[in-house]
C-alpha cells in the first residue's frame, strides 16, 4: 500500500460526521423503529393515496412523497 | 466461526398469502442488493482490512447481514407456502415452481441466480469501505421500492424496518471510513509496505 | 404454522407466551446488536460500553427463562441440552408469524 495515494490536500473526498451518544430509545422502541438511535431514525416517508372514486381494492401512487 | 441462534433479529410479519410479492422481495434473498450480497461481501472483505475496528465492523455486520437474508427468507417462505397452483402461475412463478417448487433459492425478482459478480473484494481498505457505503444504499433503494409495490401491511412494516437497518450501517461504515483516513495520515509506515 | 397454532386454548397459550417472550429477548438482543456496532467505531465510548453491559446482563437473565421452558436459543455449547434433544424442537424462525390480524388462507 502506497501512502502517497492518500496525500493531503486531498480534494475529492467522502466525509462523515461521527456520531456522539446521545439519547436512546427503549430496547422495545429501537426494535420497533430498527434502530437505538433517534439521530439515526429516518423513516422513509411514502404512503399511497387511495382515491375515493376509484374502484374499491384498486389504489393509485400518485408520485408523490409525504 | 459462527454459532446460530434460534430466533429472528426482528418479529416479522406476514398478512397474506402473496406469491406475486413473494416475487419482487426475494431480490433482497439472492439478488444483486440483497442480504447474501451484503453478507459474503463483508465477511469476505475483513480478511485483508488493516485495523482492529475494521476486522470487527466487517465481521459483526457481514454476520447480522445473515440474520436479515434470514427475515428476508422468512417473508418469502410465509407469502408462498399457502399458495395454490393457480395463485403460483398468476404471480408467474411456474418457472421457479418447476426447479424449486416452494423452496427458497438465491435468485432476483426476474429469476436470475446469484454470482459472486454482485461483489467486490478489492484489498485497498478505502476502496472497499466505499463499496460497502454504496452497497447499503443500494440495499436502502431498492427497499423503498419494494415498500411501494407492497399491499402486505405486515411485510411492509418488516421491509421498513430493514431499509432502517441500511442506514444504520451506512453510518458505521462512514465511521470506520474516516477512522481509516486519520490512521493512514500518522505515518504508520508498517502498515504501508510496499508490497513485494 | 407448521404446528397446530389454532389447535387447543392451552397450545395457542403456549405458543402466545413464547412469542412474548421472543419479542422480549428480541428488544434487548437487538439493544446488544445496536451498540456493539457503535463500539466498534468507538471503542473509547465508556458510557456505550456499560449501556452495553447493562444490556447483556438482561437478556442473559430472558434467556435462561426461555430456555427452562422452550429449549436453548443456541447450538454447539452454548447452552446445556435437554431429553430428547430440544434444540430440534418446533417452531423453528421462519414458522413464527408475529402478525396480529387475520391471515388469509391459512389452515
Amino acid at each position: 500500500m502506497d501512502n502517497k495515494r492518500y496525500c493531503d490536500p486531498e480534494l475529492a473526498r467522502a466525509h462523515i460526521v461521527i456520531q456522539k451518544l446521545d439519547e436512546t430509545f427503549s430496547p422495545m422502541e429501537a426494535l420497533e423503529k430498527g434502530t437505538l438511535f433517534p439521530e439515526l431514525y429516518c423513516p422513509y416517508k411514502y404512503r399511497e393515496h387511495k382515491y375515493e372514486n376509484h374502484r374499491r381494492g384498486e389504489r393509485q401512487y400518485d408520485g408523490q412523497q409525504e | 466461526m459462527w454459532i446460530y441462534e434460534k430466533k429472528l433479529e426482528f418479529p416479522a410479519k406476514i398478512c397474506t398469502t402473496n406469491p406475486k410479492l413473494a416475487k419482487v422481495v426475494i431480490t433482497q434473498y439472492g439478488g444483486p442488493d440483497g442480504e447474501l450480497a451484503a453478507s459474503l461481501r463483508y465477511l469476505t472483505q475483513r480478511y485483508s482490512m488493516p485495523t482492529p475496528q475494521t476486522k470487527a465492523l466487517l465481521t459483526d455486520i457481514g454476520t447480522e447481514e445473515l440474520a436479515h437474508m434470514e427475515i428476508v427468507a422468512t417473508l418469502v417462505y410465509n407469502l408462498v407456502k399457502d399458495a395454490s397452483i393457480q395463485q403460483i402461475k398468476a404471480a408467474g412463478l411456474d418457472g421457479y415452481y418447476a426447479d424449486h417448487d416452494k423452496a427458497l433459492y438465491f435468485v432476483n425478482g426476474d429469476g436470475v441466480p446469484w454470482t459472486a459478480s454482485y461483489i467486490q473484494s478489492k484489498g485497498d481498505p478505502v476502496t472497499d469501505l466505499h463499496e460497502d457505503m454504496a452497497a447499503e444504499q443500494k440495499a436502502r433503494s431498492t427497499y423503498e421500492y419494494l415498500i411501494q409495490l407492497s399491499e402486505d401491511p405486515g411485510v411492509t412494516e418488516t421491509l421498513r424496518w430493514l431499509r432502517e437497518r441500511e442506514i444504520v450501517h451506512y453510518q458505521r461504515f462512514g465511521e470506520a471510513l474516516e477512522h481509516l483516513y486519520d490512521h493512514y495520515s500518522r505515518d504508520r509506515y508498517y502498515f504501508m509496505e510496499q508490497k513485494g | 404454522m407448521k404446528t397446530t397454532e389454532g389447535g387447543n386454548d392451552s397450545m395457542t397459550g403456549n405458543r402466545n407466551r413464547q412469542k412474548e417472550q421472543l419479542k422480549r429477548i428480541m428488544a434487548e438482543e437487538f439493544t446488544a446488536v445496536e451498540l456493539n456496532l457503535y463500539l466498534d467505531t468507538h471503542p473509547h465510548d465508556k458510557q456505550a460500553l456499560h449501556m452495553y453491559n447493562e444490556t447483556v446482563h438482561r437478556l442473559h437473565c430472558l434467556k435462561e427463562e426461555y430456555e427452562e421452558e422452550f429449549g436453548s436459543l443456541s447450538n454447539f455449547g452454548t447452552s446445556s441440552g435437554r431429553y430428547p434433544w430440544q434444540w430440534i424442537d418446533e417452531p423453528w424462525p421462519w414458522e413464527i408469524n408475529f402478525c396480529t390480524c387475520n391471515r388469509k388462507g391459512v389452515k
